[in-house]
């Protein structure tokens, strides 16, 4: 005995974990391990749910709750009660059967592996939807079924129908599993809790909120799509490529009762309501009627099967929708039949195609005379459907015209039902009278790939398990499902189930002469079809349900085509515009609308230095734009402007931020320079008049805006944080210079990626001048001056050593690694410059990229020191030890952090340097 | 590159303004300049070279095979070079 908190996550928990692994690792040695592993993990999860059947017979459910996000209302919560056992139950029951028969189907083509993996994990998550407390959990699960049947649907996934059949059944039914979410979130909201347990408590609350009508269609239209009822039902012909292991188990016994399952489940809930039962019955019908009519002109054997199941699960849907208490039992029953009838006709159909090669109804005929005993089990199990006496479809078929009938009391609508379920009944016998007839009788096999015999003996055992099933339940079935289908139909309905009788014979009433009525119209029906209308030569028509959907999805695709060719044409100017359109838009809307002032700070005294500086960089800036063209031209302006920012930072008090900007400033002038070597000298004109227009005036909206905000900003007060790094810096970070100890201290981790970015620039770097060739060297090119090459010598050591002064000052004074990098790069590129090496090339990339590589390790290597101190990554240290001769001499980690830095800029700086030096230069010889 | 230009002066904007107070540690100071905007700034910088040095050599890399050194890439085969 399990303890129930063990026992119910056990129970998903076992081919969760145990059923993939062990499914896909024996799966590598032969299907028939990974059958043998797969089995023996559903028949453990079978007996660990039987163990906890008793306490659930007493009335008692099984609840164990986990918390898991409790933020978002996301618990743990599982949930054994009657309808949970009978489902849990049927899962396994029929999952274990589909095992042992999927064992033989798969050809020694199959990996199977892949497969039982994924029919463990389809197991999992489909215990999982009907196990769920918490309706959050079953969403989860309910999108973790729809992924493994898209998985399983597209196993055979080197063909092309298996493939859209995968991608149309996940579509559908993810839609919908979107829908539902919705719809549960909107019930969440209403009761108050996400458990089942407690909403139940709420139901008339949940029923009279505002709400309650949205969250219902929501709800529905997912229960609707993963049922594949009208008209969401156009993907299950379509899954009907997948294997037929799968198809008898996902869709027949197990996937499809997802949603019926659903609206069982919340009927507590959710029913009751004219709105309910009017939806919920009018969809049933309708899918019971058309279903059956379709099934009837079907040439395919899983074709027609396919259709049967839609319209028995419309048949079970209208059930439900009824609001009479023994419609609920009628309900339960029939799924369980169905479950049990339809799963062993697919594995029958699965048998001959395998055997015979084609599912053609057209050319399969007569093989009663080859294989007899398949032709009994799928005549027996093809008679439960059609609802012959003595098997479990009459049983609940019976109870289903009775309910139907009791409608005819209510007036035209109500006469309308009946008479449709008349009609649907009819159509039934007449498709299973097609499935027996034309399949095993009615002539001679034509034109057959393989010659028919029977199958292997032990893939007819599964078969021969659920018609046995079958017969069991239609003659006694109070000793069978009697006890299990009631507390089930209790856990739908609530207490207050009237006491009823599932016997053989109710004597001759009305449903008992509906029976007779539909065999009778059946059996005619298809009579007439074969004979007068000769059903053979019947050619579906060009209308359905499928077509209108891709009909949609192309239109949906062309219209994406026709929006992106006209936004994203390609052209960088039209994106950036329109980015700067809505940025104009949004932005300035917004502020005009919340009216931009100005602020009570009081403004800065104007020094005379300042107005010369904005107007330099105003000049500069419109020289950028006028000269675009001439390309140096517009780089001088360009530094102009930069100097002035240089100047303009220096001022406002950020001394860091004006060396680095100025060493920028030169970096950037030498690489843009070194690249006009190669690159033409001047661009031609791109742009019209309108274009020019267009761009002036965005630019125009943009600079007004910003300095607008700008100025807003400015002028009001802020409380800021950094108060903080002020205090701090000195006394736990070991340094004055705040920004510093910002950047390698307390902000360590944000400068650590920015040093990744830079390595990365410079794998950029490498890979994308890579085979560019350097051009044929003009030969009457000049050499760099003598004196530049004098100068450049004597300038390498003196820049060194600034270049490590501003290093080590950076701490406590401005500086720091990444001026210090920039200073050093641009005195060994002098030195380059002035005495070109022109071998080697290669190996200097190599050399500065393993520098690069090594200022990041080197900052690395810091962060995780403090680890070995139980310190978080990036934790620093200083002391002040004292030497003989120097005294105090203050020392942090972040120093070595810094040196990273400076190697890591100096490295990608030096790279990108180097290699356009190089390409702009004279080839290497050896090359 | 202008661009980055106006962006960094903006942020370091945000900080308020203050003449001749770096956020230098003294003795006896008692107001200083932002420094968190000035650090955001000064990586922002470093990662603009960063971008700079990319893109130039994009475009190096890209004027290889012809003389034009235009990145437009028109989205369909049919226009020659993009309308703008």
């Amino acid at each position: 005995m399990i303890a129930p908190y063990l026992a119910l996550p056990l129970v998903i928990g076992l081919p969760l974990v145990a059923g993939t692994a062990l499914g896909s690792i024996a799966g590598r040695r032969s299907g028939r391990a990974a059958a043998w592993a797969l089995a023996a993990v559903t028949a453990a999860s079978l007996a660990v749910v039987i163990s906890a059947a008793p306490r659930v017979f007493t009335g008692e459910p099984v609840i164990v709750t986990w918390p898991w996000i409790p933020g978002v209302g996301l618990a743990v919560s599982l949930r054994l009660d009657g309808l949970a056992l009978f489902f849990s139950v049927l899962i396994l029951g029929i999952g274990l059967l589909v095992i042992l028969y999927a064992r033989y189907y798969l050809g020694p083509a199959d990996p199977p592996g892949k497969f039982y993996a994924r029919l463990a994990l389809f197991t999992a998550a489909m215990l999982g939807v009907v196990l769920a407390d918490n309706l959050v959990l079953l969403a989860v699960f309910w999108e973790i079924t729809s992924l493994a049947s898209f998985l399983l649907i597209g196993y055979w996934q080197n063909r092309a129908d298996a493939r859209e059949g995968a991608r149309m059944a996940l579509a559908v039914t993810g839609a919908g599993g979107l829908a539902m979410l919705a719809g549960v979130l909107l019930i969440g909201e209403a009761a108050g809790s996400y458990e089942i347990s407690a909403i139940v408590g709420v139901a008339d609350q949940v029923r009279g909120d505002p709400r309650y009508p949205a969250a219902l269609i929501l709800i529905l239209v997912g229960a609707f799509t993963k049922s594949a009822q009208f008209p969401f039902h156009f993907w299950l012909p379509a899954a009907m490529a997948a294997p037929t292991p799968v198809s008898a188990y996902l869709h027949s016994a197990t996937l499809v009762n997802a949603g019926i399952f659903l609206i069982a489940r919340l009927y507590p809930v959710l029913g009751g309501t004219p709105l309910f039962t009017y939806v919920v019955t009018t969809v049933g019908l309708v899918t019971f009627v058309f279903g059956a009519y379709v099934a009837v002109f079907k040439h395919d054997l899983k074709g027609l099967l396919a259709y049967s199941t839609m319209s028995h699960l419309g048949l079970i849907t209208f059930l439900l929708g009824l609001d009479s208490p023994l419609s609920n039992v009628a309900a339960v029953f029939h799924i369980g039949n169905h479950a049990t009838f339809k799963a062993s006709l697919f594995m029958a159909a699965g048998i001959i195609e395998h055997e015979v090669g084609t599912r053609d109804m057209r050319r399969l005929n007569g093989l009663w005379k080859h294989m007899p005993h398949t032709g009994t089990l799928a005549i027996v199990a093809a008679s439960a459907m059609a609802g012959v006496p003595l098997l479990n479809g009459f049983l609940s078929k019976e109870m289903f015209f009775a309910e139907a009938l009791a409608l005819r009391h209510l007036g035209f609508l109500g006469w309308l039902a009946t008479a449709a379920v008349a009609l649907g009944a009819a159509f039934s016998v007449a498709y299973a009278a097609r499935f027996v007839h034309d399949v095993f009788f009615n002539g001679e096999p034509r034109n057959l790939p393989r010659a028919p015999h029977e199958a292997p003996r032990f893939m007819k055992v599964p078969v021969e398990v659920l018609v046995t099933v079958c017969i069991a339940v239609g003659l006694v079935p109070g000793l069978t499902v009697g006890p299990i289908v009631d507390v089930a139909a209790r856990a739908v309905f609530g207490a207050g189930l009237p006491a009823y009788s599932v016997a053989l014979w109710h004597g001759f009433t009305p449903p008992l002469l509906l029976s007779a009525l539909a065999f009778a119209g059946g059996a005619i029906l298809y009579w007439a079809l074969q004979r007068q209308y000769n059903l053979h030569l019947h050619v579906p028509s060009r209308w359905s349900a499928r077509r209108l959907y891709l009909a949609f999805l192309a239109g949906l695709t062309s219209l994406a085509e026709i929006i992106s060719i006209r936004f994203a044409n390609g052209a960088l100017s039209r994106s950036l515009a329109l980015l700067f359109g809505v940025v104009v838009a949004l932005v300035g809307s917004t502020l005009l609308a919340g009216g931009v002032t100005v602020g009570p700070r009081p403004f800065l005294p104007l020094i005379p230095l300042g107005v010369v500086a904005a107007f330099s960089l105003a000049a500069a800036a419109l020289g950028v734009v006028i000269w675009h063209r001439e390309r140096l031209v517009a780089l001088v302006f360009s530094g102009v402007v930069g100097l002035v920012v240089s100047i303009a930072f220096l001022y406002f008090s950020a001394p860091d931020l004006a060396m680095t900007q100025l060493v920028v400033e030169v970096v950037t002038t030498i690489l843009v320079l070194m690249a006009l070597a190669r690159l033409p000298r001047s661009g031609p004109e791109h742009s019209s008049l309108l274009h020019h227009g267009r761009d002036a005036a965005l630019a125009g909206l943009i600079g007004v805006g910003t300095g607008g905000l700008a100025l807003a900003v400015m002028t009001r007060p802020a409380t800021t944080i950094s108060w903080y790094f002020l205090e701090n810096s000195l006394p736990r970070g070991g340094g004055a210079n705040v920004v510093n100890v910002l950047l390698t201290d307390f902000r360590g981790y944000d400068t650590f990626g920015e040093i990744t970015v830079l390595v990365i620039t410079a794998l950029g770097i490498v890979a994308l001048l890579d085979g560019v060739r350097p051009p044929r060297p003009d030969p009457d090119r000049p050499r760099p001056p003598l004196l530049f090459a004098v100068a450049a010598r004597w300038l390498l050591p003196l820049a060194i050593v600034v270049s490590v002064y501003v290093f080590l000052r950076g701490h406590h004074e401005p500086g720091g690694g990444f001026v210090a990098g920039l200073v050093t790069a641009v005195a060994l590129l002098l030195r380059h410059i002035a005495h070109p090496v022109n071998e080697g090339a290669a190996q200097r990339r190599v050399g500065y990229t393993r520098t690069a590589a090594a200022g990041l390790m080197i900052a690395g290597g810091t962060g995780i020191a403090a680890w070995g101190f139980g310190k978080p990554f990036l934790t620093s240290a200083h002391a002040e030890p004292v030497l003989p001769l120097i005294g105090a001499l203050p020392l942090t980690s972040a120093t070595l952090f810094d040196l990273g830095i400076y190697l890591a800029v100096l490295g990608t700086t030096m790279l990108a340097l180097v290699s356009l030096a190089d390409a702009s230069s004279e080839p290497e010889s050896a090359e | 590159m202008l661009l980055s230009y106006a962006v960094n002066l903006f942020i370091v904007a945000t900080g308020r303004l203050t003449v001749g107070r770096p956020p230098i540690v003294a003795a006896g100071v008692t107001a200083y300049a932002d420094p968190l905007p000035q650090a955001l700034v000064l990586t922002a910088i470093v990662i603009g070279l960063a971008t700079t040095v990319f893109a130039i050599v994009l475009a190096l890399a890209a004027s290889v095979p012809s003389v034009d050194d235009a990145v437009d890439v028109p989205a369909s085969p049919r226009e020659a070079s993009p309308r703008r």
